[in-house]
């Protein structure tokens, strides 16, 4: 499931659908209409499939699974950018390990 | 409920992997036909692409014809397969894997300038943007797209297709779209069988949740004739969260082990029926192994050195990145390093190995053979209707490239079949009928949810129909008492309830879910043999029987009693 951090979010500058809103493939995220916050409205039903992680333009979206799967804490952060898609793997002693991986040829 | 009307030339159901193909086909070909797809999600991620994708499985490599592909499907699916379909996308794979290179997919390619080979018939790729690659080679082509719009009936006329009915999945608008030619490309069914995981973890699984078998359903309510769907397909997948263990396999090399950490293929190998059909073989071995009290079963990657556990995690962040969180959560457990290894991983203390468990069963076309019985060009039985990917059936491992030659075999077939005569007019009756069957669970009144309907269908397939708690294991009783079952359940359509559209949205993805499964059951119940292990393990008829059962086993529902008539079809696609 996805964690959204509010810190970081920027509610995509106040635009009407978000950017993780519009890509979600199960259409599980909507918009708190009392602070534009978006909001997993359905985690139970999420694919773990990261397109609202990659697409979060200020990346704040992490991938975490759920307990009933793996009972660790571990996170995956994502940003797709241009023609790269980087990630971050971070444990939960803190260990962390970075990719960046051309995902588009030129 | 608002009712929006649109008319197109070429209307494309699903804008996946052979949605996506047919709709460039048409805008190639004939710049001037408009042609609009229909998606349930955004095409820039939806169905099963979604995630990313790190191989192809259907290409020729030098050496290899579209006959000795042919002639591996043919093996792997104990002979049972549409020949005439599977020489048909073998002739396509290489132009459109070279097509979609173009599109910028990145593809690893060996020193001699030819695709690398990962295994016999894959290659390796750089898939995680596949979807988005697609979709913007869509746009390019200037090919309308509706977005979040779940298809939820053909509409017939005078027995021929002329368009369809979609609901806006987030205002429930009702879309009335006719066209000239229709394409089905919508995927396969998910959530039939109930899920390995609990609770928040259900979705968790190998093929996509939301490709819940609308596309043979809506098919299935208009008469269109269905094959296989007894061959249901089962993923051999790294347990819990059901990561690809071909990434494994073939990808990095690892070898299937017992718990005492014995190789067990080989000790299998000699007395299997099914030795020559490799995929099968995998998934019942392990099976058999559990059965013996050796398990669990695990994929043992201890051989890995640093460099090349770095590109399998690559690999697996292209297509199943929740993977690298249980390379973490292992870290820490066993105090081994998957992240950022000190030097080699080879020989750390033996825990470099992830256990393997067969997966639920899905009904898929594009991996397995349940789906439209179509000809060589795609049509189906239906005037006007072409499918294309995981909605047909017939021509097992396709996969993606696959997918995207019938796409554009469907678009050609249906380009030619257009013609000029004007758009048929809809009943307003017609419209009216669809309005009331889909808003029905909105009404204000205490009802079923949807989501308690979907696990009461899971726990029947469970039970009754071979799921994961049976070991896929199936016989004539149980299978009746799993029809018995499925006809009440469907009896109990009407008290759906819906808080919102997205429930109304799930609320007809239960309804189709439970015709395609009866059609499932049906189909087991019907092919008195076991051809294919595990998918369709029957235990009162363990033995393959090529004397009688040679042959396809397809279905037709009765569009006004919704009863399901078994038909059989020879090996030539013929009566």
């Amino acid at each position: 499931m996805v964690k959204i951090d509010y810190k970081v979010c920027n509610r995509c500058e106040g635009a009407r659908e978000k950017r993780c809103q519009r890509i979600c493939p199960g259409d599980l995220i909507g918009v708190n209409p009392e602070d534009d916050r978006p909001v997993v409205l359905y985690p139970e039903d999420c694919w773990a499939c990261t397109a609202c992680v990659k697409d979060c333009p200020v990346a704040a979206i992490t991938l975490k699974l759920p307990f009933q799967a793996l009972e660790k804490g571990d996170s995956l952060r994502a940003t797709a950018k241009g023609r790269k898609t980087s990630w971050v793997l971070e444990g939960t002693d803190g260990k962390k390990e970075e990719f960046e991986i051309t995902v588009v040829s030129s | 409920m608002e009712i929006v009307k649109k008319d197109t030339d070429l209307l494309i159901i699903g804008g996946g992997a052979a949605g996506c193909f047919a709709a460039v086909e048409a805008k190639t070909q004939s710049p001037n036909r408009r042609c609009l797809i229909i998606e349930k999600a955004h095409i820039d991620r939806s169905g099963c692409l979604a995630m990313g994708l790190n191989a192809i499985n259907a290409y020729l490599h030098p050496g290899e014809s579209p006959e000795s592909y042919l002639n591996h499907v043919k093996q792997e699916f104990m002979g049972l397969v549409r020949e005439d379909l599977v020489l048909s996308i073998a002739r396509g794979l290489n132009d459109t894997v070279k097509r979609v290179e173009q599109w910028g997919l990145p593809i690893e390619k060996g020193t001699d300038g030819n695709y690398k080979p990962r295994g016999r018939r894959a290659i390796r790729i750089i898939g995680e943007r596949l979807k988005p690659i697609l979709a913007e080679a869509v746009r390019r082509h200037r090919v309308e797209v509706l977005n979040r719009v779940a298809v939820t009936n053909l509409i017939l006329k005078e027995g021929k297709i002329v368009g369809a009915f979609g609901l806006g999945v987030r205002d429930g608008t009702l879309y009335v779209i006719r066209a000239k030619g229709v394409i089905i490309a919508t995927g396969g069914a998910s959530g039939l069988y109930k899920p390995p995981n609990p609770g928040s973890a259900r979705h968790l699984m190998w093929y996509c949740p939301w490709n819940v078998g609308t596309g043979y359903a809506i098919g299935l309510r208009a008469g269109a004739e269905m094959t296989s769907f007894e061959n249901r397909f089962i993923a051999l997948r790294v347990k819990d969260i059901q990561s690809p263990t071909g990434t494994l396999a073939l990808g990095a090399g690892a070898r299937q082990v017992n718990a005492k950490g014995e190789s067990y293929l080989e000790k299998y190998y000699k007395d299997s029926p099914v030795k020559d059909s490799p995929t099968y073989f995998r998934l019942l071995s392990t099976v058999l192994e559990n059965r013996a009290g050796r398990g669990p079963c695990y994929l043992d990657l201890n051989h890995l050195d640093t460099q090349t556990l770095r590109q399998f995690k690559e690999d697996l962040l292209n297509m199943s990145p929740s993977m690298l969180l249980m390379l973490a959560s292992r870290d820490v457990r066993h105090g081994k390093s998957w992240i950022n290894p000190p030097e080699e991983a080879r020989g750390m203390g033996g825990n470099y190995r992830f256990e393997i468990t067969g997966s639920e069963p899905y009904v898929v076309g594009g991996h397995g053979e349940a789906g439209y019985w179509v000809d060589v060009e795609r049509r189906t039985t239906l005037q006007g209707l072409y499918a294309a990917g995981d909605v047909a059936g017939g021509a097992p491992k396709k996969y993606v490239s696959g997918c995207w030659v019938e796409g554009q075999i469907a678009a050609r077939t249906a380009l030619k079949e257009i013609n000029n005569a004007p758009l048929p007019s809809i009943e307003e009756g017609a419209v009216k009928e669809e309005q009331v069957r889909v808003s029905v669970p909105l009404k204000d009144s205490k009802g079923i949810p949807p989501q308690e309907m979907e696990e009461r269908l899971q726990k029947i397939m469970d039970e009754y129909a071979g799921g994961l708690s049976t070991q896929y294991e199936l016989n004539e009783e149980k299978l009746r008492v799993g029809r018995v079952l499925l006809k009440d359940l469907k009896a109990g359509v009407p008290n759906l309830e819906a808080k919102n559209h997205h429930e109304l949205v799930s609320c007809m993805e239960v309804v189709d879910r439970i015709d395609v499964a009866r059609v499932v059951v049906e189909h087991l119940l019907y092919r008195k043999e076991t051809r294919w292990p595990c998918s369709q393990s029957r235990i009162d008829y363990p033995k393959r029987d090529d004397a009688h059962w040679l042959k396809f086993v397809n279905s037709v529902m009765d569009v006004n009693t919704g009863e399901i008539q078994i038909l059989e079809k020879g090996l030539n696609g013929k009566d």
